[in-house]
């Protein structure tokens, strides 16, 4: 077993299997050795997200490895498992704070389906909706809009 | 306090944006905001995502033959300037042997990476 702390503090302990699907875990448990049973502090996690980390890993732990080719393959953002969808299925801010951790931790299986989840959330989208769903800001001056009009009349339809 | 998609790194809102589908939508994409707008005018990441369509088996554009007025011009130039070997066998294999004529016509005026991809079109 694996001991990881948050950083809130929560403890977690968890198998080594699922543990290692963090490569950064993976790589840090390499150089600490077996013998070293203090916990890996995970400063960049708080342990509500940990725990969905953790979640992930559980379920995903009997997956066969993918073959070299297909590792590197990207799937379209169409192809996502049923249980991955339901498992994504939370609020924006749990969401991208997952996809954060997945990246710190370094694991890409998690890494790639937060990032099909969002690409979804954007497809089919106008600019309007896209800023309405993210809250994002239009930083852009009345000016540089004008511009960016410009450069796109060329790809209209005539 | 929770964190929305401002928070991600650019290099994560790149991986994002690679899995939109490569058409005129994609414009729209540059205009929501700047960090959006620098990554899809970057001929770098126009190249990736090119290579990444490629890889899911994605078809770019309903009209690939109307490359040039149809992509974004940060795709179009990585097509053409950036990567031309791999837009030409990229068009050819698509069927788009008219594009890749033309991008190879392209890349020998200005050549910049040409290593015999000329025989695929023959």
């Amino acid at each position: 077993m694996v001991k990881i702390t948050s950083s809130d503090n929560q403890e977690f302990t968890i198998a080594k299997e699922i543990a290692n699907q963090s490569v950064l875990i993976k790589n840090m448990l390499e150089d600490v050795g077996e013998a070293d049973d203090q916990p890996i502090p995970l400063p960049n996690v708080s342990g509500a997200i940990l725990q969905k980390v953790i979640e992930y890993a559980t379920m995903h732990k009997d997956d066969p490895p993918a073959a070299p080719e297909e590792e590197t393959r990207p799937k379209s953002s169409e192809d996502i498992e049923e249980r991955d969808k339901e498992f994504m299925n939370v609020d924006q801010g749990t969401l991208f704070e997952v996809i954060l951790a997945a990246n710190y931790l370094d694991m890409k299986n998690l890494l790639d389906l937060g990032c099909k989840t969002v690409a979804n959330m954007i497809k089919g989208k106008s600019v309007e909706e896209i800023r309405k769903t993210f809250n994002i800001v239009n930083d852009f001056t009345p000016e540089e809009e004008e511009q960016i009009r410009k450069e796109n009349e060329w790809c209209e339809d005539r | 306090m929770s964190i929305d998609i401002n928070r991600l790194p650019a290099e994560i809102k790149q991986e994002i944006i690679q899995y939109l589908p490569i058409n005129k939508r994609l414009f729209e994409i540059g205009r929501v905001c700047r960090s959006f707008r620098d990554i899809i005018n970057s001929a770098a990441f126009a190249s990736s995502h090119l290579r990444h369509a490629e890889q899911r088996g994605e078809k770019i554009c309903e009209k690939y033959s109307e490359i040039r007025k149809k992509l974004p011009v940060a795709y179009a130039s990585a097509a053409l300037a950036m990567d031309a070997n791999f837009a030409i066998k990229f068009a050819a294999k698509m069927g788009h042997t008219e594009v890749a004529k033309l991008l190879l016509a392209h890349s020998r005026k200005n050549p910049v990476k040409n290593d015999g991809q000329s025989e695929m079109l023959q």
